[in-house]
């Protein structure tokens, strides 16, 4: 605990939880496509009015792609790269094939299959996008150095604006938004006896986690408490896990975390 | 590092601007499938009206109304058992998430539809029209030859469950 990493550790650690985490979701999509569900419900044939008509090519090119062989050939394509990628350490192929695989998946989905970990996941393969643009016209250390900067920001600021939503609004402080939340979650709703049902407790928990997001910018006075947020984060992030449901959460934010302890030794790194 | 400072700086303004802007400015295709690239991070922040899908599904009685209107809905809403596994691997729950999102896209795109538009024309009507199908098949047993339903209701809660609820939209009856 407290000690800093290094340029080339960060970069590694973010590589591999990348692999890991987009991997998690690779295996995930692959197993819903073979269900069969997405060819019932999410009928590109019905869907495709989502893309604008103009440019053609790009209609037909989607709708190619979206052949359910083709795609499922494209989740194997992704995933193999991902093995490359943590083996071998990342080039910009690997970034700039992660993040159009991205792109495409996120319009078979009508733009997010799961909201903020679709949007972290983007953020981090942006990241590595630029680390490597950025590396190739100058020197790849600066373009690690942006990369992981734009990754932390990211991050930071996502438990930022976060805490503060909620702390605008009056159910939170109260506790309350957190037991109809709860309630109405994919494992719910709450027993009757449940403890999230006593105010003075869900007061404490959404006060807690309100002030704890509001305060992660501290995370960048130094390695110690980039630490120690990161593991208060991955501890909130497995409750949101445990009591939402939303595992890709827990990866999606966990990837970033090198870069946030990276960016945290500001002071000598720059 | 001052290039790399001001690029993030940079890209920084664009995205508050995108929040200043947002209800605005994301709005035209593409800026909708491409809005993960300006992400606002509000996530569960206001308790309010949820929208909700209801389905119910029988045999045709020939009547415009399709269906015995005394037939009982069913609530289609994401509930799952938990599991240490899902940790790693969550497609059902995570599928059952996304269900849910059509939904409520379907309920803001009906709130947003221009007067004299028909909501069968909506994408999201389409796709929840087919997850309402495949509710009634897969977990209501309905049969080829019958019909169903479905309805958007918009319902509110407190922390002892549901205190109000009115309807949306009531698609009308439909082979299944």
């Amino acid at each position: 605990m407290g000690q800093a990493l290094d340029l080339v550790m960060a970069v590694r650690c973010l590589e591999w939880l990348l692999a890991w985490s987009l991997g998690l979701q690779t295996l995930e999509f692959l197993r819903i496509h073979r269900s069969g569900v997405v060819e019932r419900i999410w009928h590109w044939p019905d869907q495709k009015d989502d893309v604008p008509d103009r440019p053609r090519w790009l209609k037909a090119l989607l709708g190619h792609l979206f052949q359910p062989p083709v795609h499922q050939a494209h989740l194997w394509l992704r995933l193999t790269v991902l093995v490359h990628m943590a083996w071998n350490g990342s080039q910009a192929w690997h970034f700039l094939f992660l993040f159009l695989s991205a792109v495409v998946v996120l319009i078979r989905w009508r733009g997010a299959f799961n909201g903020g970990s679709d949007f972290m996941t983007l953020v981090v393969l942006s990241g590595g996008l630029l680390a490597h643009g950025v590396g190739f016209w100058a020197h790849p250390s600066l373009g690690w150095q942006a990369g992981l900067w734009y990754i932390c920001i990211h991050a930071i600021s996502s438990y930022f604006m976060s805490g503060w939503v909620k702390l605008k609004h009056a159910q939170w402080r109260s506790g309350q938004a957190l037991t109809i939340f709860l309630g109405n979650a994919v494992h719910g709703p709450l027993p009757a006896r449940s403890l999230f049902k006593q105010p003075w407790l869900a007061r404490l928990v959404a006060w807690a986690f309100i002030l704890w997001e509001c305060a992660f910018p501290v995370a960048l006075t130094g390695p110690v408490s980039a630490q120690i947020m990161c593991l208060l984060a991955a501890i909130f992030h497995f409750l949101v896990f445990w009591h939402f449901g939303l595992n890709r959460f827990f990866w999606a934010w966990v990837t970033c975390f090198p870069a946030v302890i990276y960016c945290s030794n500001w002071k000598m790194n720059i | 590092m001052k290039i790399t400072h001001a690029l993030i700086l940079l890209y920084f303004v664009f995205l508050l601007a995108t929040l200043w802007w947002g209800p605005r400015f994301v709005q035209g295709p593409w800026l909708f499938l491409l809005r993960a690239f300006f992400p606002n991070w509000k996530f569960f922040h206001a308790v309010g009206d949820e929208p909700r899908l209801y389905v119910r599904c029988g045999e045709p009685t020939g009547t415009p109304k399709g269906l015995d209107p005394g037939l009982a809905w069913h609530l289609i809403y994401p509930r799952r058992p938990r599991s240490l596994w899902g940790w790693v691997h969550n497609p059902d729950v995570n599928l059952a998430l996304s269900q849910q999102n059509l939904v409520d896209h379907l309920a803001h795109d009906l709130n947003h539809l221009p007067d004299q538009s028909d909501p069968r024309d909506l994408v999201a009507y389409r796709l929840v029209q087919a997850l309402a199908r495949d509710a009634c098949v897969e977990q209501l047993g309905a049969q080829a030859g019958q019909v169903f339903e479905f309805e958007i209701r918009l319902e509110r809660s407190d922390k002892e469950g549901m205190v109000a609820s009115h309807t949306l939209m009531q698609a009308p009856a439909v082979a299944v």
